[in-house]
């Protein structure tokens, strides 16, 4: 097992690690930013150390966070380029698409104990990580399996905390970054698979304008923008080895997808519409009431707008309505229960009112 | 007089032109996007073609247009890049930050008639290419001037009529790219002025994602800045000399800044933020009055809310305020005339009755 630490974070893998302090780079930034302090981040290689400044003015305004001053020293011999082409890997919509689109090129998959699943969470990640083996072997790949403590702090409690400095939303790219280059004795490029389409530009941790510019001279670093959500889920059912292993769930449940959360419902719908039988990977919890009652965020409102006259039957199809328009109305989903038709009635009395009034306009 | 033409659209100068077509790549390839049609690029540099995907990719998703094929040869013999460091300048408060921040570096300012000012607005333009002129002398830089059809078209009526394909938000950063390839023989590197904030990115025609894609082996594209407004606008007051020659006024009524326009009122607005009570570059016309009459955007509510700061004298403040409420509630600005306030009511009312009905849900 090799291992890098900095202070008290590690990264450890099977894989051979960097025997730089490069990799902790994107953390120490990040770090200052949102702490506000100057950051001395050592040996930078030339090409990160042109974007530096600029990862820094991203970070600083997406935090937000501050405009810390940065000291480093270029080392153009900071880490020695190596071969093969990595992709993260989790299982879920976005990284399947990604390791179909790109099999030619693809010689490491990187799944990561430690990001979205704690590691005290041994017995989901073990799951996953049979999966993941089997798609490994499916596709011929190498499966680099890393753990770190990144994310979560081992505490006196039976859960982990996390110890990250800001969001995890907004970490997270940067936390992929570290582990990139944590692993540059294995690949000379690597691919993160994108979330969102090109429609869709919100500000999030790894993002096509972010992602690019922690390449290093040893380490390309490509955030693979593709498709909307709903047409890479329709490339994904045409290979039927992959559906069966889809997770897209971070309940981390002992079930590999809950089949109740907004993430695995939304999926649920996208294969439906797309007629694909989503018994092999989810549970059959899938009805119009449970999809009219999901709360949305901006967030995901995107993806839900996709699935819209898609072809779902119309029950389905007006429920995604109805969730859709309690979202844009600022209401409660609805649910059917009386309880929650008055709470409903209550929460649009109270727009009503705001909007009455909003020509007094008491500024 | 130095010209280039494709299909009756031209660039002019009196400085050297290129003498291939790549120049009109950008406009062939967005008119496609546009109309769903294949194209026929011809010689595309490696280094373009590279990227041609995604910026069909990226427009494609926020014009919104089509993925179209792309077809082009790959141009062997490659111009050698040239001496000298370029800057678009329209004589805002985005490029005169470029330049200040920059001055070290930057040999060209790039002035075009026919890109905010139309080719007919003859005395418009006079004027700012006096302050041009007199910039370039301070800065001492070279001052370029180019003139081109590819914004408005001319037309019998009295008026030029704008023909570009798509909105000119979206198309002005193509119009830039061609006149940069039409200028490559005076320069390996050119600025473009951000106009956003990295907190408050949206799809627009210069985007710090799109611009450097348009980067060919002759010419290196650079999206500057990302800075938000009030801060830029710190730099610009630091320099009589160029708060003196602002120019942000779109309205080419034959004077310099209406005082009068969104744009305008927004700049002195900011101005008045930071301390600065009478600039020579704008008429004395900001009243809380004017303020308050003022219709934005909703993508624009993020730069209005910077300005609200306790250096902004009350009465401003609140009008500021104002126009922000109006446009988050959907009101008309107030003029304090009768008629207006009653058309706010009357918003008010749809307003207030859309609220109230919504839990009906008529999905």
């Amino acid at each position: 097992m090799y291992r890098v630490t900095d202070k008290d974070i590690g990264i450890e893998s099977d894989a051979p690690l960097v025997n730089s302090q490069e990799w902790a780079i994107p953390l120490r930034l990040v770090e200052s930013v949102v702490g506000g302090k100057p950051a001395n981040l050592g040996d930078v290689s030339p090409l990160l150390a042109r974007n530096l400044v600029t990862i820094r003015d991203i970070y600083a305004a997406w935090i937000p966070g501050h405009r810390c001053s940065l000291t480093f020293e270029i080392n153009s011999s900071v880490t020695a380029p190596a071969s093969g082409v990595s992709l993260f890997f989790s299982g879920g919509v976005d990284c399947f698409y990604s390791l179909v689109q790109h099999d030619d090129e693809i010689d490491n998959l990187i799944l990561i104990h430690g990001f979205d699943i704690p590691l005290a969470e041994t017995k989901t990640f073990e799951q996953i990580l049979e999966q993941a083996r089997e798609v490994a072997r499916l596709f011929k790949k190498r499966l680099i399996v890393v753990r770190t403590n990144l994310h979560w702090e081992e505490s006196r409690l039976y859960t982990e905390r996390p110890r990250i400095p800001c969001d995890w939303g907004m970490y997270f790219g940067a936390a992929l970054a570290a582990v990139a280059y944590a692993l540059a004795p294995n690949h000379r490029k690597i691919y993160i698979a994108s979330s969102t389409s090109y429609a869709d530009l919100h500000q999030d941790g790894s993002h096509q304008l972010l992602d690019p510019l922690w390449s290093t001279d040893a380490v390309q670093i490509v955030h693979d923008v593709g498709e909307k959500r709903i047409d890479k889920l329709r490339v994904l059912a045409q290979h039927p080895e992959v559906l069966p292993r889809l997770r897209v769930c971070w309940e981390n449940l002992d079930n590999y997808n809950c089949g109740l959360c907004e993430k695995c419902i939304r999926t649920m719908l996208g294969l439906r519409a797309l007629g694909v039988n989503n018994s092999i990977v989810f549970p059959d919890t899938l009805t119009p009431e449970l999809v009219s009652a999901q709360k949305l965020t901006d967030r995901c409102v995107v993806y839900w707008r996709e699935l819209l006259d898609f072809g779902l039957p119309a029950d389905f199809n007006a429920a995604v309505r109805s969730a859709i328009h309690s979202f844009e109305n600022g209401l409660p989903p609805s649910t059917g229960h009386f309880k929650r038709g008055v709470k409903r009635w209550l929460y649009a009395a109270r727009n009503a009112g705001r909007a009455l009034i909003a020509p007094l306009d008491r500024t | 007089m130095n010209r280039v033409t494709d299909r009756g659209f031209w660039i002019e100068s009196e400085v050297p032109l290129a003498n291939t077509n790549e120049w009109s790549i950008p406009l062939r390839l967005v008119e496609s996007v546009v109309k769903g049609n294949p194209v026929n690029l011809g010689r595309v540099s490696p280094r373009l073609a590279d990227n041609l995907e995604t910026i069909c990719d990226i427009y494609a998703a926020w014009i919104p247009g089509h993925k179209i094929p792309l077809e082009y040869e790959l141009s062997s013999n490659l111009a050698a890049p040239e001496n000298g460091v370029s800057l678009f300048f329209s004589g805002g408060v985005d490029s005169f930050y470029s330049l200040i921040k920059l001055r070290d570096e930057i040999d060209n300012l790039v002035l075009i008639h026919g890109f905010d000012i139309p080719l007919a607005e003859t005395k418009t333009f006079e004027l700012a290419l006096k302050q041009a002129r007199e910039v370039a002398r301070h800065f001492s830089k070279r001052l370029i001037v180019v003139r081109t059809n590819l914004h408005w078209e001319e037309s019998r009526l009295y008026t030029e009529r704008s023909w570009i394909p798509c909105d000119w938000g979206m198309y002005h950063g193509v119009v830039l790219a061609a006149v940069a390839y039409a200028l490559a023989p005076n320069h390996r590197k050119i600025y473009i002025a951000s106009s956003s904030s990295y907190a408050h990115l949206h799809p627009w025609g210069t985007h710090p994602l799109l611009d450097p894609l348009w980067s060919n082996e002759a010419v290196h594209f650079v999206h500057d800045g990302g800075e938000t407004r009030l801060n830029k606008l710190r730099l610009v007051i630091q320099h009589p000399e160029a708060l003196s020659q602002l120019r942000v006024c779109w309205e080419n009524l034959g004077i310099n800044n209406c005082g009068l326009c969104l744009k305008c009122v927004k700049t002195m607005l900011g101005l008045r933020a930071l301390g600065v009570v009478h600039c020579a570059a704008f008429p004395d016309t900001l009243t809380p009055e004017l303020v308050r009459e003022q219709a934005i955007f909703p993508r624009s509510i993020d730069v209005w809310q910077e300005m609200l700061c306790p250096e902004l004298p009350p009465a401003l403040n609140a009008a500021a305020q104002s126009v922000i409420h109006n446009c988050q509630s959907g009101l008309p600005p107030s003029t304090g005339h009768f008629k207006r306030g009653v058309k706010r009511w009357l918003y008010a009312a749809r307003n207030a009755g859309r609220a109230l009905i919504a839990p009906l849900d008529r999905t």
